[in-house]
């Protein structure tokens, strides 16, 4: 156990001294308020607008913006610490090759988590303090799926990192991965219900709804949609169609939506592990 | 129980007392009551026979890479408190060899042991005893030496003072806070030699360790080896450059297209592979008979004319023998140079052809 935390503990130093955290965090920041000030715009009130209003619009930024840092976060992790032959010495220590994704996995999610919750915090102070708190555990609820969502895409990154053997193969996965679960999954979503000529709000759209939650962006929407947004919240599961949340089949719940996210955060990690395990340094 | 028969200093009677070897027994004179005590030695080791454990132990290690066999059917032996020097060309399979003897790559052919364990099985365990120092150096670019130190501390549970002596100790005293990034190669090396000595290990496996050194570098390591050998840690240094070797190592592996060659001492491979000193005797009058004189003298090898300079290769106990005979024939020898049989020449020898 101390071991691993040690190598957390060196990850978060390393991030920190890299700065890494202070630009995430200044990213986050940025994001929220911009995203207030959208919902103002639209509201035409001036101004901040609520946090309510605000963490719906974000909703459509951080589906995008946290999967690219987590993977950016977790991609060289192992390849790169090989590359630049780090990889050497901490395995001549005695080290678990366990251990060591363990307390990377813990580090640089407890970096992510950090920037995010300040990050996004810091924002919810300054549009609390105009606006007022009312819709404050709303809002925390939402820094808690997003941090999850990162989470998610860290955990997948770092497989990536374990598995291949250079880091520009890495780096091309987690590109891939992110443009696959941010459009093209949702397009060849919207390819089959075009040919298929369904109504995404009849029943006969159960099936599509179930291929939906193969995307973890899209369980993250789901669940800002279920929690936060309400039955009337329009969510746009992909490219050029439009919901309403008061159409989720059944089984779009806060148990299985939340389940699929914890499932996409072990099995990447589990999967890492085993390529790591008998990877020559 | 053991007897001894001691004789009193004062009175010269003699007494046979018992004790057990390491006891102190007060013995009284019998005779003139005189008192003093005895010690009982420990049973005297036979140094010869003293067989020292193998530290390192590699077994009928092959290594494939896509096909190409790096390691072939390679095994060693590396004593307790031996200076092995593990000696061939570039790309004859010595940091393979190296990487699996830390569990850095994995073989399905062949085993490592260290301290008598499986390097696999009790890999955690194992490196707790033993010191790396890789090939190619790096460390964490954004943390400074100190914090990188300190994390290797943690993981080895040695104590953080032991960092700072360490980096005092190798030269880096003005740039402990400084980020490892912006350290040169050389003071990376130094860092990375420290690193491998951190918690003390009783075993050093070191890749190259005078890689990119200048020669202060090279000396400090050299030193740091020595001292660190008379304490009692065996040390295993893996390099190409011959000099390296020899100025440290009491026994020497030689390794070559992934087969190891030879291991023995330096002057067993010497001798085995008839490999003579030479002296160099300068004389202006040479003539041809002087040198067939020299070469008819008993232990001489082999005799050589080059610019009046009479090149003799024999054992060291027919040296003055060969400048008497050439004074008695008249020559006027002006200098006189000797040379060791090198390792450079058994490796030459043994890796010819690669």
């Amino acid at each position: 156990m101390e071991t691993i935390l040690s190598i957390a503990k060196k990850e978060v130093m390393d991030n920190i001294r890299s700065k890494w955290i202070i630009i995430t965090t200044g990213i986050f920041i940025s994001l929220a308020i911009i995203s207030s000030l959208i919902g103002a715009l639209i509201h035409e009130s001036g101004g901040l607008e609520d946090l309510r209003t605000t963490v719906l619009i974000m909703m459509f930024f951080v589906q995008y913006i946290i999967p690219i840092i987590g993977l950016m976060l977790g991609y060289a992790t192992i390849v790169g610490e090989k590359e630049r032959e780090t990889l050497s010495a901490l395995i001549s220590y005695p080290v678990t090759r366990l251990e060591i994704i363990i307390g990377k996995f813990l580090g640089l999610g407890l970096v992510l988590s950090t920037s995010i919750f300040i990050g996004f915090g810091i924002a919810g102070i300054i549009i609390g303090i105009s606006v007022g708190f009312v819709d404050l555990g709303i809002y925390l609820t939402f820094i808690a799926f997003s941090i999850l969502l990162g989470l998610v895409f860290l955990s997948i990154s770092m497989a990536f990192s374990s598995i291949f053997k250079k880091r520009s193969t890495s780096m091309g996965m987690s590109i891939f991965t992110w443009s696959f679960f941010s459009f093209l999954w949702g397009i060849f979503l919207f390819g089959l219900i075009a040919i298929n000529r369904i109504n995404p709000a009849s029943s006969e759209a159960g099936g599509y709804f179930l291929l939906n939650l193969f995307s973890p962006a899209q369980v993250f929407n789901a669940l800002i949609s279920l929690n936060i947004g309400g039955p009337e919240t329009l969510v746009m599961p992909s490219m050029g169609m439009s919901v309403f949340a008061n159409d989720f089949p059944d089984f779009y719940n806060n148990g299985v939506l939340l389940s699929i996210l914890f499932i996409w955060i072990f099995i990447p990690l589990i999967l890492s592990y085993f390529a790591f395990r008998c990877k020559d340094i | 129980m053991v007897s001894k028969k001691i004789v009193c200093p004062s009175c010269k009677n003699q007494v046979i007392i018992h004790g057990k070897p390491g006891e102190k027994v007060n013995v009284s004179c019998p005779k003139c009551n005189k008192e003093g005590t005895f010690y009982f030695s420990e049973e005297k080791k036979d140094v010869k026979a003293v067989k020292q454990p193998n530290v390192i132990e590699v077994d009928n290690l092959s290594k494939f890479y896509n096909g190409f066999k790096a390691v072939d059917n390679l095994s060693l032996r590396v004593k307790k408190g031996e200076i092995f020097g593990f000696l061939g060309p570039n790309g004859a399979g010595k940091t393979t060899t190296i990487k699996a003897m830390l569990g850095l790559i994995f073989s399905k052919h062949g085993n490592v042991n260290i301290n008598g364990k499986d390097i696999y099985r009790y890999g955690k365990q194992i490196k707790k005893y033993v010191g790396y120092m890789p090939e190619r150096v790096a460390f964490y670019d954004n943390l400074t030496a100190l914090q990188n130190l300190n994390f290797y501390a943690e993981l080895k549970n040695a104590p953080r003072e032991e960092c700072i002596r360490l980096i005092n100790e190798f030269g880096l005293k003005d740039h402990t806070h400084k980020k490892v990034g912006k350290y040169s190669k050389g003071m990376i090396q130094r860092l990375g030699m420290a690193r491998a000595i951190l918690g003390k290990p009783p075993i050093l496996i070191l890749d190259e360790p005078s890689h990119g050194l200048d020669p202060r570098g090279v000396k400090l390591i050299r030193e740091k080896i020595k001292e660190l050998n008379q304490n009692g840690v065996t040390i295993f240094i893996s390099s190409h450059i011959l000099s390296e070797i020899q100025a440290v190592c009491t026994q020497v592996g030689i390794i070559n297209k992934g087969v190891l060659v030879a291991q023995d001492t330096v002057n067993a491979l010497t001798k085995n592979l008839q490999i003579k000193p030479k002296i160099t005797l300068e004389i202006t009058n040479i003539t041809e008979k002087i040198k067939q004189i020299v070469h008819k003298i008993e232990g001489v090898d082999k005799t050589e004319v080059i610019n009046k300079k009479l090149e003799v290769f024999c054992l060291p106990e027919s040296r003055a023998r060969v400048i008497f005979e050439v004074y008695k024939a008249g020559g006027k020898i002006i200098n006189v140079q000797t040379e060791e049989a090198s390792l450079e020449d058994v490796f030459m020898r043994l890796t010819e052809g690669s």
